[in-house]
């Protein structure tokens, strides 16, 4: 699986389309068939009207059999669309988009105009659904009433204003009741709309208070838990042709042309990444004609190109870009075939570098084949491979690790560098829900982790090394700054998940508020400093007996023993609160091994197991052995509130 | 002026999953296994993409066979080709 644009040195250009649907009809003839590239292929078509028909297609077939790597997520993401207006050309687009991102989906379409009642209604099949996404889709029919009077704005602004906060609202409900998470979107006004006010300062005044509309729904976005806002308005302004075909709309009450639907679909598409915890964590770059242009080695110090002339400039903005992107979280790394000497001068030295020694995990500067040393990076930072991003200018190098590491997204940063910034800020790639204080500072924390890494090749027994490092857990309950990097952790979680599940955040925040239920988060500092906000822990809190739903910690604390710790904590806060049992689940999924042997280690006893395969594990507390490690020190961070 | 017949059945065949060489120009939408008002909006949008034709949607809706549409079709490419006056 690969972000939308990387490719690897491509052979001939575009397919021509019908190649692409002969290709899908070659998939449903046999139902073994796979075509790997075929992902790639579809993530870079651009006709709407191709893509459209492969989606209608493609229904049935899984991401696996059009992906170069097995699917992260093995369970297909249960995903609806509910629109004011007939959205059925979006639904195959969004199908085509989610299998080019290597996502399985169950795709639900609300009948036509029933948006608003499908949200509120409770007993909705929209709500029966138990959608993980729901896209609300809208249009400007929706919001302005037929007769909408230009000679009085202020009346048109009143009705506006209250529709979209109802909008807002509803969404917001939705999210709470149902956990799901929702998509809104700005609504781009249409041409009759605009052209229908002729005076300058009210066609001023009605774009001003279309936008005062639109805002309100980005700040939905911002506000309510569970619920995001794209700007479709302003993505529109890259989509070639008209958002609306007259007669597609008086005809079916379709609202866009086939290019809007597809502009939507892909963002969709970036925002299930997001939602799934797909989006990349790592992004490597080669340093000569990718950071700078020219080559060091030849070229000297001197005489690389970077800074405010074309084509220096368009190497300056890649740096700029990718230090935007280190300062939400995601982590830069160097791997280069060069002389380490001379790239730590430049690096350090040179006047026109943006990213400094500082913005990268790690600098691989040497003459090693570069995908030996991403994976052994994957191991150093213990990140999985399928969580890194390679950019590099030389198809060798591009085809050398997509073939060997076909987890990787490869983007192949050739031709004019003016357009290198952009194939790499594909809004696929890295997106993801929100950033957060953790995100701001994960550079550091990984470089530690390296360090850490290497700390351990050092060292003698595994026990020697554990309580050489000082380890202490603190565990407490989630709190207004906490939760959002929960959230987002059990999200992304996928090894040491004990359910595999994620409760999302509405769900998470009515736990953690609830006098029934607890959320725990757990923290881990040590010698080499804080690792911040590691794992959670997701509980029932009943009289006799405290269930634990879901605990997940980050892979960068596993082999530690925190686990253990962690539910030692859990064990003595029930204790204290007069419970006598402890009861733990755990959903076996294709990633969570690691985990699996936690509950039956720590001596908690099998019980049922359910259907889906959850196995329930039982303890009489008073009966529970001392779980800590001799090398872990537990601190609770606080006593749980509503306690 | 290219024979619209010779490209119009695989366009037709695209969207309704007929056999390409089973569509004639006496082949019936009606007939044609999965016909429908959306099937319909496909068909004009992916003939518009092709030939560089905006059709009149009244007209599109009363035809019945393809050979109709390739003449409608095929009318306003020779529109197009000379100009009026």
């Amino acid at each position: 699986m690969t972000g939308p644009t990387s490719s690897g040195p491509t052979p001939s250009g575009p397919a021509p389309t019908d190649d692409l649907l002969e290709r899908v009809d070659a998939l449903l003839r046999s139902p073994e068939a796979t075509d790997p590239d075929l992902g790639d292929q579809l993530a870079r078509a651009e006709d709407p009207l191709l893509l459209c028909e492969a989606g209608i297609l493609l229904e049935n077939v899984t991401a696996a059999r059009v992906s170069r790597t097995a699917p992260r997520r093995t369970t297909p993401l249960r995903i609806a669309v509910a629109a004011t207006f007939t959205a059925d050309g979006v639904a195959p687009l969004l199908r085509t988009a989610l299998l080019a991102s290597g996502l399985d989906a169950e795709i639900h379409l609300c009948p036509y105009g029933r948006l608003d009642d499908q949200l509120t209604d409770p007993a909705s099949a929209l709500a029966a659904f138990r959608p993980e996404v729901t896209l609300c889709l809208r249009d400007s029919g929706s919001l302005l009433p037929a007769d909408w009077d230009p000679s009085d704005l202020d009346a048109v602004r009143d009705v506006l204003l209250e529709q979209v906060a109802a909008t807002g609202m509803a969404a917001a409900g939705f999210a709470e009741r149902t956990g799901s998470a929702v998509l809104l979107h700005t609504v781009p006004l249409p041409r009759p709309d605009r052209d229908s006010v002729i005076g300058y300062r009210s066609r001023a005044a009605l774009g001003r208070i279309w936008r005062e509309a639109n805002t309100l729904l980005l700040r939905a976005g911002e506000e309510h838990a569970g619920v995001y806002a794209f700007d479709l308005e302003a993505a529109l302004a890259d989509a070639p042709g008209p958002l609306r075909d007259e007669r597609r709309y008086r005809f079916g009450r379709m609202a866009w042309t086939p290019h809007v639907e597809l502009v939507c679909a892909r963002e969709a598409a970036a925002f299930a990444r997001g939602v799934t915890g797909l989006g990349r964590k790592v992004l490597v770059l080669d340093l000569d004609n990718t950071l700078w242009g020219g080559v060091v080695g030849d070229d000297g110090p001197a005489g690389i190109e970077l800074g405010t002339l074309y084509p220096g400039d368009c190497y300056t903005d890649l740096q700029r870009r990718a230090l935007a992107l280190r300062r939400q979280g995601v982590l830069l790394a160097v791997c280069s075939k060069n002389d380490a000497g001379l790239v730590n001068q430049v690096l350090a030295d040179h006047p026109d570098m943006v990213l400094r020694p500082d913005d990268f995990v790690a600098v691989l500067a040497d003459w090693q084949p570069k995908d030996t040393r991403i994976a052994a990076l994957a191991e150093e930072l213990s990140l999985g491979l399928d969580a890194f991003t390679f950019a590099d200018d030389s198809a060798f190098e591009c085809g050398l690790v997509r073939g060997s590491l076909p987890q990787v997204d490869v983007v192949h940063l050739e031709g004019d560098p003016a357009g290198h910034s952009s194939k790499i800020l594909d809004p696929a790639r890295f997106a993801q829900l929100g950033t957060t204080v953790t995100d701001t500072e994960r550079t550091t924390l990984y470089r530690k982790r390296r360090a850490r890494h290497r700390f351990g090749a050092t060292q003698g027994s595994v026990e020697e090394y554990l309580s050489g490092l000082g380890i202490q857990v603190l565990v407490g309950a989630a709190d207004e700054f906490t939760l959002p990097r929960l959230v987002q952790l059990e999200l992304r979680t996928s090894q040491f998940n004990m359910t595999g599940a994620a409760h999302g955040e509405a769900l998470t925040r009515r736990m953690a508020g609830s006098a029934d239920h607890a959320v725990l988060t757990v923290e881990v500092t040590d010698r080499f400093g804080a690792e911040g906000v590691v794992g959670g822990v997701w509980l029932d809190r009943g009289p006799e007996r405290w269930t634990v739903r879901n605990m997940v910690l980050s892979c960068r604390v596993l082999s530690r023993g925190v686990e253990r710790a962690v539910l030692q904590y859990v064990a003595d806060r029930a204790a204290a609160e007069g419970a006598t049992l402890l009861e733990a689940d755990y959903t076996p999924t294709e990633r969570n091994g690691p985990a699996a042997s936690l509950y039956p280690d720590a001596g908690l006893s099998r019980r049922e197991q359910d259907p889906d395969g959850t196995l329930h594990y039982l303890a009489r507390l008073d009966e529970l052995m001392p779980l800590t490690p001799d090398w872990i020190a537990l601190a609770p961070k606080e006593t749980l509130d509503h306690a | 002026m290219p024979d619209v017949m010779s490209t119009l059945p695989g366009l037709v065949a695209r969207v309704t999953r007929h056999p390409a060489d089973e569509i004639t120009a006496d082949s019936r939408f009606s007939g044609l296994g999965r016909w429908g008002s959306l099937v319909a909006v496909r068909l004009l949008a992916n003939i518009e993409q092709t030939y560089g034709v905006r059709l009149d949607l009244r007209d599109y809706l009363k035809i019945g066979t393809v050979g109709e549409l390739a003449d409608e079709i095929s009318r306003h490419l020779a529109a197009r080709a000379t100009p009026a006056g």
